[in-house]
Order: structure tokens, then sequence, then C-alpha cells
């Protein structure tokens, strides 16, 4: 470790950039150097105290009902920060979002207007961050989202089951087919196992996305119909040898 | 798809205003402190031209009654949370649309936004009464989905609920992962889907009843329709009741057992039976014969001459057995073994 005397230059350090580095948006270099330098100089030990008290004591105030147009905002900037989630600063993630959203999001507002005069130009970027990925990327501790997470788990669990049950069966069935039918049959189970695990990844991502889990249960619904349908028809395999129809042939 | 716009949200809010909400209580003791709080609201809301109700409530259950006068709606919305909060989170929307359609649907604010989740210890039950000529949509995840006294149908879908469904005319159609299905006294098409559950089938009638299960029994008593289709893969199933003239019953399980139970005087039916065992049937039957692993019978009748209008019988199960056992005194309940 450095040792910070030897290096530290004169207390030239703006209120912005303390700002920043106690919001922690500085790149890391930087804030390596703005650490090191606090180490030995007592004024920006003093006012990033002093900024740390301000956030601390934002946090315990009363929560204010956030602007209605405030998510909106916050949803425009969706995509940039799922593309950038690194510039995301790490007290947004860890510490405000870990509370719940509506919380982080009434939180986020009061931060834009309490910490307006050391940070006005970040204010909008911060608020831009906390978005649904932002949520996402948090602790689950909303406890009606868990609620519905349970729900879908436990939905997700009871397709599963289903699945490898037939799936047993399955087994049982496929030596009897030619080649050429199990190979079919691989093929698409295949597809199916990719598409679900993609839908369960993106699901995964975003708690509480109704719409996703429901396209990740069409998809498993699919791939319970495949499979109940590949054990039936293997039996009409024996029977005729080569019919590819489930329907009865009277 | 055709977009609907909205004639006029006539109800945006079942909200939670002044009504202090109560915890559940048995009517006994003192309510009890860790019991959920419950805040119930009724409103009668006009529906005049409405053809379809249409009811998603992934929060709880739902339960509609054909029994409202013409032109309104009955809604009674119970919701369930432990904390003020939360329940001030859960909401129920109706909108009704120009096309005669009329949604009513709850939702959970998360995020500060309202989305249409599951919940478990917290929810939402919505109990209807509708006009009895409306087509009734209902979606439920983890809630119970019934409806009854309907007279255009219903469509049902649920996630983890059970399905009931009794006196209704017109085509009932049910989706369902896991819960079970009931339906009794419904004259139309009958067409249910199930993953995990026990369908029983009562006192059916109209064209044709096709039931399928992965993973459950099938257990089905008069049922009055031309074509019945009962499959299942691991579970078993029995028909009990008359064989109808010229009808078609194709009764399938992949592992268990299929009994054939026909009460009265049989007509005339063509049997294709195939099992792991032999067929075990006090029926007399004629002609048997092997085609591939199928056996082919003929039953005449009990006056041993064939009528024009002969039944076709299909019963297989890959792994179990086959029993066709005829039940001289019609039965009101037959145990699955």
């Amino acid at each position: 470790m450095t040792d910070a005397k030897d290096k530290a230059p004169a207390c030239r350090q703006s209120t912005e950039t303390l700002s920043a580095f106690v919001d922690g948006d500085l790149p890391p270099a930087e804030a390596q150097s703005v650490r090191a330098h606090a180490a030995g100089c007592p004024r920006c030990t003093l006012s990033i105290g002093e900024l740390r008290a301000v956030l601390t004591a934002a946090r315990g105030l009363e929560r204010p009902e956030p602007p209605p147009t405030l998510w909106a905002a916050v949803e425009g900037a969706l995509d940039e920060d799922y593309r950038h989630p690194h510039d995301r600063p790490w007290w947004m993630s860890l510490r405000l979002f870990g509370t719940g959203a509506l919380a982080g999001a009434a939180a986020v507002s009061l931060l834009a207007l309490g910490l307006s005069s050391w940070r006005t130009h970040h204010a909008a970027e911060r608020a831009a961050a906390a978005t649904p990925a932002a949520l996402a990327a948090a602790p689950t501790t909303d406890p009606l989202l868990e609620e519905a997470e349970a729900e879908f788990a436990r939905a997700a669990a009871t397709y599963e089951k289903s699945i490898e049950k037939l799936r047993g069966l399955l087994a049982r069935e496929e030596p009897r087919w030619s080649p050429t039918e199990r190979a079919r049959c691989a093929e698409r189970l295949a597809q199916l196992d990719e598409a679900i695990a993609t839908s369960r990844e993106a699901a995964r991502k975003s708690p509480g996305d109704g719409v996703g889990n429901e396209q990740l249960f069409a998809l498993y619904q699919q791939k319970i119909a495949f499979l109940a349908e590949a054990v039936h028809r293997g039996g009409t395999f024996r029977q005729s040898g080569a019919s590819d129809s489930s329907e009865p042939s009277p | 798809m055709r977009h609907l716009g909205p004639r006029a949200v006539l109800l945006a809010m079942l909200g939670l205003g002044a009504a202090a909400p109560a915890r559940a209580a048995d009517g006994t003791r003192a309510p009890d402190a860790t019991a959920p709080l419950i805040d119930r609201r009724e409103i009668i809301v006009p529906a005049r031209g409405a053809e379809l109700v249409r009811i998603d409530n992934l929060l709880g259950r739902v339960g509609i009654r054909g029994t409202a006068r013409p032109g309104e709606i009955h809604v009674v919305a119970e919701k369930r949370a432990s904390s003020v909060e939360a329940l001030g989170r859960l909401r129920v929307h109706y909108t009704a649309f120009e096309s005669g359609e009329i949604q009513i649907d709850t939702r959970v604010e998360l995020g500060g936004r309202e989305r249409s989740l599951p919940l478990a210890g917290s929810g939402v039950d919505l109990w209807l009464e509708v006009p009895p000529d409306v087509a009734v949509e209902a979606k439920t995840f983890g809630g119970d989905v019934s409806a009854s006294g309907l007279r255009a149908g219903a469509k049902l879908e649920t996630t983890g609920g059970r399905i009931g469904v009794s006196d209704v005319r017109g085509g009932v159609v049910t989706h369902q992962l896991r819960g079970g299905q009931k339906l009794a006294a419904v004259e139309g098409d009958v067409d249910l889907d199930g993953v995990e559950g026990d369908m029983d089938l009562k006192d059916l009638g109209g064209g044709r009843v096709d039931a399928r299960l992965v993973d459950g029994n099938i257990h089905a008593e008069d049922i009055r329709d031309d074509f019945v289709r009962l499959v299942t893969t691991t579970g078993q199933i029995v028909l009990i009741g008359m064989i109808r003239p010229a009808a078609h019953y194709d009764l399938r399980s992949y592992a268990g057992d299929v009994r054939f139970l026909p009460t009265g005087d049989p007509v005339p039916f063509t049997l294709r039976e195939r099992s792991a065992t032999p067929l075990s049937s006090t029926v007399p039957l004629h002609g048997s014969r092997r085609e591939g692993d199928w056996l082919r019978a003929e039953y005449l009748g009990r006056r041993g001459q064939a009528r024009p209008r002969t039944a076709l019988v299909e019963l297989s199960s890959t792994l179990g057995g086959v029993v066709i056992q005829l039940q001289l005194q019609p039965r009101t309940a037959a145990g699955l073994q």
C-alpha cells in the first residue's frame, strides 16, 4: 500500500469531486487517489464525513411520494442502465434499492433534491439509474414481490416435475422407435430446452416479471404436451409399425 | 388482433378508501393480531349489452354465478394482506369496452407500477354475479376458479387452483397446471386440459368431451356426448354410464388402468382394446381377433342381434390393464383401484 503522506498533493479537491467520491461515481483509480489523499488531509476527511452524514440523514427522512412523472423518466433510461450496469453507483444498488422498489424510487427523488447543491448535474443520471434493471440487481426484499417469486418458483417446480416424469416414460418408449424418429424427437426437445433456458434466465433477471414468467410457462406447457404426445404415440408405433398418428383408427 | 378502445372505465379501482380493514376472526373470539387484514367491498355496476366478462385475477380466487339480473354485474372483492400498507397496494380494475366485453382484473403495486402477479399470503378474491347469458373467461394463478349457472359457456384457466363448473350451458374450456377439476351438469362441448390433479366429470351432455391429463385420474359418469375422449398419461380412467348409439369412446392411459363400466342395456358396440394384461370383461364379446397389439371384438346387444347404430369403444392402456364390466344397476360412484 502506498504511503498517502508521501504522495499527498496539496489540498485541491473540490466539493464536487468529494461528493462524487461519496456517491461512488468516480472511476476506481480516481477514487483510490481521493481515498489516499483524504487519509492525510483532515479537511477532506471532514468534508467526506459531512457528505456521508447528509446521505445517511436523507435516508432517515420521511419518504415523500415520488412525482408521477418519475417512473416514466426512470423507465426511459432502462436500456442505458442495463447496457452499463457498472456505471451504477455502488450505494444505489446495495443500499437504497435493497429496501424496496418504491422506497428506492422515493429515496432517489429525495436525493436528487437534497444533494442538488453539490451534484446538480448528476441528479438526473442518478434518478435514471433507478430502473427496473437496478431493482432486479438488488436483493428482493419487498414481501409482495417475494410472494410472487415464490409462486412462480412453485409453478415452475411443478412443471419440471411433470417433465421429469414424462422424460422417464419417454426413455422407456424410445428404444422401440426408429433412429429417425428418435432424432426428430431429440431435436425438438433440444429446441424446447434451449427456449426454456433462455426464457428462464430472462425471468430470473427480472423479478416480478409476469409476462416473462408467462412465456416460460407457455414453453413448459409446449414441452409437456410434446412429451405426453410422444409417450402415447409410442404405443401407436408399436401397433402399426409406421403410423405417425395418435388418432384412433376405427 | 383487434384493439379494443375502452368505452369508459366505469370503476377505475375498487380501492381501499376510508373503510378500515379488519383482522380475520371466527366470530367467537377477538381478532387474531397475526391474522391477515381483510377489506371487503361490494359494488353493482351496469353491464348493458355485455356479451363477455373476462376476469383476470392472479392474486386469488374467482367465483362466478349466473344469477344477476340482465344488465348488471355484482362484484364482491375481498382483499387480504398482513399490513395496511400491503393491503393498499392491491387493486381491482373494472373496464367496459365498446365491443361488449367487460374486463375485471386485479393488480399489485410494485416498484411504482401496477402489475398482474400471483401472490400467496396476500391477495384478492373476486366473487361475481353476472347475467346468465354472458360468456365468461376467468384466469387465476394459485386460486380456485368456479363457475355456475351460466348459459353461454365458460373458459377457465388456472395454474395452481382447483376448477369447478356446474350447471352450465354452452362450451366449457379449461386449462390447468395442477389442482384438479370437477365438472357437473354441463350441456355443451367440453374441452379440458390439465397436467396434475384428478378430473371428476358427471352429468355432461352436448357434442363432445375431450379431456387430457398428464398425471392424474379421470373419473367420468353419465356422459351423454357422442364423442368422448379421456386421455391420461400416468393415471387411471373410469367411465360409468350408458353407451349411446353411434357414439365414439376413446379412453387411453399410458401407465394406468382403464375401466369401462356401461350401465343399463348397452347398445351394440365395436371394441378395440389394447393393454399390457389380458382384457377383463363381463360383457359377452364376439368375433375377437388381433390387429397388431389391438384386440378387436363386437358386442351384439342383449338379443344377440347387431343394431344399425353401433358404437365404437376404444380402450387402451400401454402398461396397465383394461376392464369392461357391465353395471346392471346404475351406479352413483365407483372407486378407482
